[in-house]
This record gives C-alpha cells, sequence and structure tokens, in this order.
C-alpha cells in the first residue's frame, strides 16, 4: 500500500496495523480503500492477499474489459450491469476462468470447474475438473477373433 | 499455558515428527492463545507417509467406487453433526469470522455430496473398433499416491477439494497443511477415519512448506501433486514437477475486478463489494481487489463504498458483532502496510 501512495493513489479510509487495547495481540488491519488508482500502478497489477481495494475509475465498457484484462492473474471477475449485451458480451471478453454477472468475484460452488487462466493456474482442476485431474485413462482393446489383427494395416482399403 | 500436541498421521499411526520439533499454531486474533503444537516434520516423515500410502493403495484401489463413496458420505454426515465445533477450531486458528468458518465446513460437506455421488459415475466409454471381431473401451484408474499441499485462508474447504475426488477415485493421499491452520485438516480427516476409511489412505505430514512441501513434489512415489497457494511457490512446484514428469494441479492467485456500469443497481453493486473485498479479510485467491467504476456513478458509489467500509467491526471472529476478522499473521499485515 505504501507504493501505491507513492505512485500517486489515494487512501480514502482505513490502512492502518490496529495495535492498541482488543487489537494488541492480533494481527489487524483497518480495511483500507484506495482511490485515484490507475492500471499501472503496482497495486492495480500485484495481489495483496488482504483487505485492501482498489478503485478506478474508467470511460467505456470496452475500457473496462480492457482494464480488467490487463493483469497477469486470471481467476475471477465480476460485471454489475442491466445491459444483457454487455453481460454477454463480458462473460465472452474477460479474460478469467470464472465470470460472475450482478454478483461479487467470490462465490464459487462446488461442482462446477474452479480455476483461473494466465499467472493464476494450469486449468479447472477443481471442481467439476477434479476427477479429471486425480485419475487417468486406460485404454483397453479386447480382440474376440483368435486371429493376429494389425490395427492400420490388415483393415486398409 | 497448556496446549494440546499433535502428531502426523502415518499408516493409521498418531506419530511425532522425525525431528522431534513442533511448530505453534497461534489464533491470529490473539497470539498468547497457543491452538497447539503441530509437528515440523521434514523429507523423512513424508518417506514414511508416502511409504504408508502406497501400501494402502495396493487395497483401496480395488474397493469398489461406490463403496469408496458411501465413506465420503458417512463422513459428509459427521461433518454436519460436527459443523459448529469445526467452525470454532477454525475461527480460531485462521481469524474469519464464524460465519465463513461455518460455510467453509459446508463446502467440505458439499464436496463430499458431490463426490460420493461421483463413485457411480465414473464413467468411461466404449467405442467401436476399426478391426471385426474386436471390442474397445477406456477406463478411468487412480494415479496411485498423490500429494496434496493445502493453503490457510480455506483450511478445511480446500483440503476437501482435494481429498474427496482423489479418494472416490481410488488414490491414497499424502496432505500437508498450512503450517498455519493444521487443525481443520486434522478435523476433516479425523471425519474420514471415523467414517471408516482405511489406514494408510489419507496419511497427515504437518510443516512448514520449504520442508514438506517440495520433499512431496519430490518424492519418486507421488504420481502427481495438487497445490492451491501463492504464484512464486506455484512456479516452484510447477518447475520441479515438470522436470520429474509429475502432473501438478495449481490453483494460485488473482487480481479480480469487479466492474460497476453506469447502468448498474448501485445497492447490489455496493453490497457485492464490500463482501468480495473485505469477507475473509480480503484473503480469498478471488477476492475483489479492484474496482472499475464508470464515470457516471463513481462519485455517488465511492462516496457510499467508503461509508460503509468505515463502518466495519474489526475483530476476534469469534464474537458475534465482528465482521472482519484479523489476518493470518503479523507478517500478512505487513504486506498489506
Amino acid at each position: 500500500m505504501a507504493i501505491a501512495l507513492a505512485e500517486g493513489a489515494k487512501l480514502l479510509t482505513g490502512g492502518h496495523p490496529l495495535t492498541e487495547g482488543a487489537y494488541a495481540h492480533g494481527a489487524f488491519f483497518e480495511p483500507a480503500v484506495l482511490g485515484s488508482v490507475t492500471p499501472t500502478m503496482r497495486i492495480a497489477r500485484e495481489e495483496v492477499f488482504g483487505p485492501v481495494v482498489s478503485l478506478m475509475e474508467f470511460d467505456s465498457f470496452e475500457q473496462a474489459i480492457e482494464i480488467a484484462n490487463s493483469t497477469d492473474y486470471g481467476l475471477s471477475a465480476a460485471i454489475y450491469t442491466k445491459d444483457v449485451n454487455r453481460a454477454f458480451t463480458a462473460i465472452r471478453d474477460l479474460e478469467a476462468g470464472i465470470a460472475y454477472i450482478n454478483a461479487p468475484t467470490i462465490g464459487a460452488e462446488v461442482h462446477l470447474p474452479f480455476g483461473g487462466v494466465k499467472h493464476t493456474g494450469n486449468g479447472h482442476r477443481e471442481g467439476l475438473g477434479a476427477i479429471d485431474f486425480f485419475t487417468t485413462w486406460k485404454a483397453v482393446y479386447v480382440d474376440y477373433s483368435d486371429k493376429l489383427q494389425r490395427a492400420q494395416i490388415d483393415n486398409a482399403e | 499455558m497448556t496446549y494440546p500436541t499433535f502428531h502426523n498421521l502415518i499408516g493409521g499411526q498418531w506419530l511425532p515428527a522425525v525431528s522431534g520439533k513442533s511448530i505453534l499454531n497461534l489464533n491470529p486474533a490473539d497470539h498468547r492463545d497457543v491452538v497447539g503444537a503441530f509437528p515440523s516434520s521434514h523429507a523423512e516423515d513424508v518417506a514414511l507417509a508416502v511409504a504408508a500410502a502406497q501400501k494402502a493403495f495396493a487395497t483401496w484401489r480395488l474397493v469398489p467406487a461406490p463403496k469408496r463413496a458411501e465413506i465420503l458420505m458417512r463422513a459428509s454426515l459427521l461433518l454436519k453433526d460436527r459443523k459448529e465445533q469445526y467452525a470454532r477450531d477454525m475461527t480460531r486458528e485462521m481469524g474469519k469470522v464464524l460465519t465463513e468458518t461455518r460455510g467453509d465446513v459446508q463446502e467440505a460437506i458439499d464436496v463430499a455430496f458431490y463426490m460420493a455421488g461421483e463413485g457411480r459415475r465414473l464413467f468411461g466409454q466404449t467405442t467401436p473398433s476399426e478391426l471385426p471381431n474386436k471390442f474397445a473401451m477406456s477406463l478411468r484408474v487412480p494415479l496411485g499416491v498423490v500429494g496434496l499441499i493445502t493453503p490457510w485462508n480455506f483450511p478445511m474447504a480446500i483440503p476437501a477439494w482435494k481429498l474427496f475426488p482423489a479418494l472416490v477415485a481410488g488414490n491414497a493421499c499424502v496432505i500437508k497443511p498450512a503450517s498455519a491452520t493444521p487443525l481443520s485438516v486434522y478435523n476433516l480427516v479425523q471425519a474420514l477415519v471415523d467414517a471408516g476409511l482405511p489406514p494408510g489412505v489419507v496419511n497427515i505430514v504437518s510443516g512448514s512448506g520449504p520442508a514438506v512441501g517440495m520433499a512431496l513434489v519430490e518424492h519418486p512415489g507421488v504420481r502427481a501433486v495438487s497445490f492451491t497457494g501463492s504464484s512464486e511457490v506455484g512456479s516452484q512446484v510447477a518447475q520441479r514437477a515438470a522436470a520429474l514428469f509429475k502432473p501438478v494441479s495449481l490453483e494460485m492467485g488473482g487480481k479480480n475486478a469487479q466492474i460497476v456500469l453506469d447502468d448498474a443497481n448501485l445497492e447490489l453493486a455496493l453490497d457485492g463489494a464490500l463482501w468480495g473485498a473485505f469477507g475473509t479479510t480480503g484473503q480469498r485467491c478471488t477476492a475483489t481487489s479492484r474496482i472499475l467504476l464508470q464515470k457516471g456513478i463513481a462519485a455517488r458509489f465511492t462516496a457510499e463504498f467508503v461509508a460503509r467500509a468505515q463502518k466495519f467491526v474489526v475483530g476476534n471472529g469469534l464474537e458475534v458483532a465482528v465482521e472482519v476478522g484479523p489476518q493470518i499473521n503479523p507478517s500478512q499485515v505487513e504486506t498489506s502496510v
């Protein structure tokens, strides 16, 4: 967050460790909101994994998709709109393994594929994809002709 | 203060780490509260666990999949019975609020139900042969012993996402819980053991990522590795696994965006953004970390979002009024600062 502020982001609320009173013996941090964040700042590209969120502004729908896709990650993305055409365009164009329409980026259910693209991971190998990951295939041929049959040779022509 | 000591689970036996050392599991809301001492294991413990898993795999793979599934079903019912206690244990070791840890246990229950059903659906294929009097088909078969490396942010759900499909498919498992939240994996595996899982089919080796995780990736008896964690560690896992020709599943970071267009239901978008950004104290791989606002609603959204973010009650997740728990440890707070 300190890097974000140095790069021009503005702290709109929170953002400090809580260390007094009931917080003295724990790992507490005020939920932080950063404004004036632009797509090239590190805070807009790197994962923090804590209660820190960046607010960014855009003009057009197309620009929003471009910004959403402008990181190395590709796990989850959400869009809030009542325009069905834009909702479906977003489903198509967001570079993410999971897409939400009028719902937040968290909330996956266990029986759908779970996973991401780009630096998030190597495919949807959880949920629906898990059985594929934890098994391999065995191809089995049972010849009941009682003679040698050569594939690609004896049946050519 | 006194606290319980936990051991590794190897071949159905609870064994201390060969090193004799342990790692303390501390409550992130109050570091004076020690949840327990867990083994500080190394490669020699992994070797024992893999050997036990290999032995168990020889018979587990022959148990019909629908029968394997029945154990998952029984485990799911035990998890339902124990949901409140396991959720409280999880909040104590991980910090997120009780409503969320109840959801975490519920997710494990959901995966158990889902994967129990898969026991009767491990479909293969039949297809015509190109030759006469010849039959062709494909069968799903288990991989053998699989290594599972799980994170601290979903201490029971993510282990369940990996363990249950691996088990119903007929694999034997060695799981390395996150060193910050091992108790929830112990609770999950205890439910499986109580449901009748044979000894050695699931083995727990606790310890640090570098000491246990990489030993698991490198052990020649481990046929595949499923990893959820940081992109930095995932890259190391992938590179090592690639050199050993092992399939690897990697689930890592995100920089997830919520887009709000001018025509959005703003209240709905605010509710979603607040939950997406600050649920689990922002420590989800799917957490909303960027909110993209169209210019027509940006000022109004920002004002309301900031006002509501300021009202969050931060504190110990076991307290009913608390909405945002602690981060997992002080070094994670440092990464936020």
